[in-house]
């Protein structure tokens, strides 16, 4: 928070040490959300171009500063995904995502196609909820924060998006036993 | 505790999301039940899996290494006063945007109006007949080199040159011109006509249109206005379709996002039409009369300012005119 209020003060040293901090996790939400590393790119200039304008404005007495640069991020996501319906055309085509090489077998990275192309497939408001909460690992709480939502909302929207995602990706193997998931 | 009751909170059990209450229930009935045993390990595994399906692939992206360098340009440009000869509605749509009167290497010039115009709209698509790739190149490089275009937005076609005075507003209300929100096209077609669409098409939105104003045609019947001395019409209560396809050169490369906007339907709206300086212009727009009469008084010829505010680069090697332009949307004539 000593970071927060070094900016708020007009520290510029501070607001670099606060983009450092942060840039990784807001730029691959952003990744994450948009499929597109570029896009991503963007969203990360234009959420600390705002983190500088409106850091004024952010109360910690009304949540995490966490809280409030995943409710920016996800705005621009969202914003942008908007936007892009409009898009008329890329002149120089964004290179297929590369797939890291698994050393596992060919079948990961198919696996891994699969969820891709389920997620891509999602609505806006289910991806956006499985990103929060299964890449950020935010609790429902914290998710109902960011979105402006009801916790009874994330929790109905959750179950929707996962079940949807089974749906896509067919049956899902018996892999995990019972005790360990049952906390 | 139902199977049909448990299904919905097995997620969130499976979260750590439940009350006590309920976890006590929802153990209970697993105790007794294989069904929705099954069924709690077939989430629990895609929920693993799609957690690490997320990790693993955010773990390979990073932001560029230039990444702090160019939001400290970004944020010494904000820092800075915008050019005074600049309208304010461009300053809004390409902050940081310089002094622009550059050659080009293959002696192209590209005035700064035109270029302006390109990226403030994020589209200028000339109905190309004049279709020139290493110029294309050029001014691609050219802008990108100048300004923080998103890469994979871009689109620069060479077209023809209009025959009439362009104009631009120097008033946009905010609602328009706000960049979260902004999109805009420009094209251009055959008969010169050029259309320029702002705005969201889920809120307020803008279209301007110019052309030759027509010797033989009288402005279409509705109620008189009068914009800047001129007489205009404004007629209301219009709805339709608004298209937002392009019509794009065979030879562009790239594949449209199978889930772009091509149109959208729009009532209420208001269209007001009038020629000045031998342009005939009309907008169409949702928002409120008094604020598109605002938008018209503000009107004015495209080269104003210190030194020439062009609309068209041109080529004066070969004769052929050249234009530049890039991003996203566009309306069919």
């Amino acid at each position: 928070m000593d970071l927060i209020r070094r900016c708020r003060a007009g520290d510029e040293e501070a607001f670099a040490a606060l983009f450092h901090q942060y840039k990784n996790l807001v730029y691959r939400t952003a990744y994450l959300m948009l499929d597109n590393a570029d896009d991503a790119e963007d969203v990360l200039q234009e959420v600390f171009l705002q983190v500088h304008r409106s850091l004024s404005t952010f109360e910690p007495s009304k949540g995490a500063f966490t809280t409030w640069l995943y409710r920016i991020t996800v705005n621009h996501c969202l914003s942008r995904r908007r936007k892009r319906h409009l898009l008329v055309i890329s002149l120089e085509q964004v290179p297929p995502l590369a797939l890291t090489e698994h050393p596992s077998s060919q079948g990961r990275v198919e696996d891994e196609e699969a969820i891709q192309q389920a997620l891509s497939r999602l609505s806006d408001k289910l991806r956006t909820i499985i990103i929060l909460r299964y890449y950020l690992e935010l609790s429902y709480a914290e998710i109902a924060q960011i979105l402006n939502i009801p916790i009874g909302t994330v929790k109905s929207r959750l179950d929707l998006a996962l079940k949807t995602l089974r749906q896509e990706l067919g049956t899902v193997p018996y892999t995990f036993p019972l005790k360990e998931v049952a906390k | 505790m139902k199977c049909q009751e448990m299904d919905k909170l097995l997620v969130a059990y499976l979260d750590n999301e439940v009350t006590p209450s309920e976890r006590t229930l929802i153990q209970a009935h697993l105790a007794g039940c294989e069904r929705c045993q099954e069924e709690l390990a077939a989430l629990s595994a895609l929920q693993s899996r799609v957690s690490q399906f997320l990790q693993f692939r955010a773990a390979q992206a990073a932001p560029s290494p230039q990444a702090w360098s160019r939001l400290q340009a970004r944020l010494a440009g904000e820092a800075r006063p915008s050019p005074s000869w600049l309208p304010t509605w461009l300053q809004r749509l390409a902050p940081g945007v310089g002094r622009i009167n550059q050659i080009f290497e293959g002696g192209i010039t590209v005035k700064k109006g035109f270029a302006l115009a390109a990226i403030a709209a994020l589209v200028i698509a000339f109905s190309a007949v004049a279709f020139i790739p290493s110029v294309r190149a050029q001014v691609i490089g050219w802008v990108r080199a100048r300004w923080e275009v998103p890469r994979g937005s871009m689109e620069i076609i060479i077209g023809p040159q209009p025959g009439y005075t362009v104009l631009v507003p120097s008033y946009l209300p905010d609602v328009i011109g706000s960049a979260s929100h902004m999109v805009g096209v420009t094209s251009m077609g055959d008969d010169g006509t050029i259309r320029n669409f702002f705005g969201d098409p889920d809120g307020q939105w803008l279209q301007i249109s110019q052309g030759p104003a027509p010797a033989d045609k009288a402005l279409p019947a509705g109620q008189e206005v009068t914009i800047g001395g001129q007489k205009g019409v404004l007629i209301t209560g219009l709805s339709g379709t608004l298209e937002l396809v392009p019509p794009l050169p065979e030879d562009v490369q790239g594949t449209p996002p199978a889930d772009r906007l091509e149109s959208f339907a729009y009532q209420d709206a208001q269209r007001l039409v009038w020629d000045v300086s031998g342009t005939r212009v009309e907008i169409l727009s949702n928002l409120p009369v008094e604020e598109m009469l605002k938008v018209a008084e503000s009107f004015a010829p495209a080269e104003t300012g210190e030194g020439a505010l062009p609309v068209q680069p041109s080529l004066p090697s070969d004769g052929k005119t050249g234009g530049g332009g890039e991003g996203p949307i566009e309306s069919r004539p």
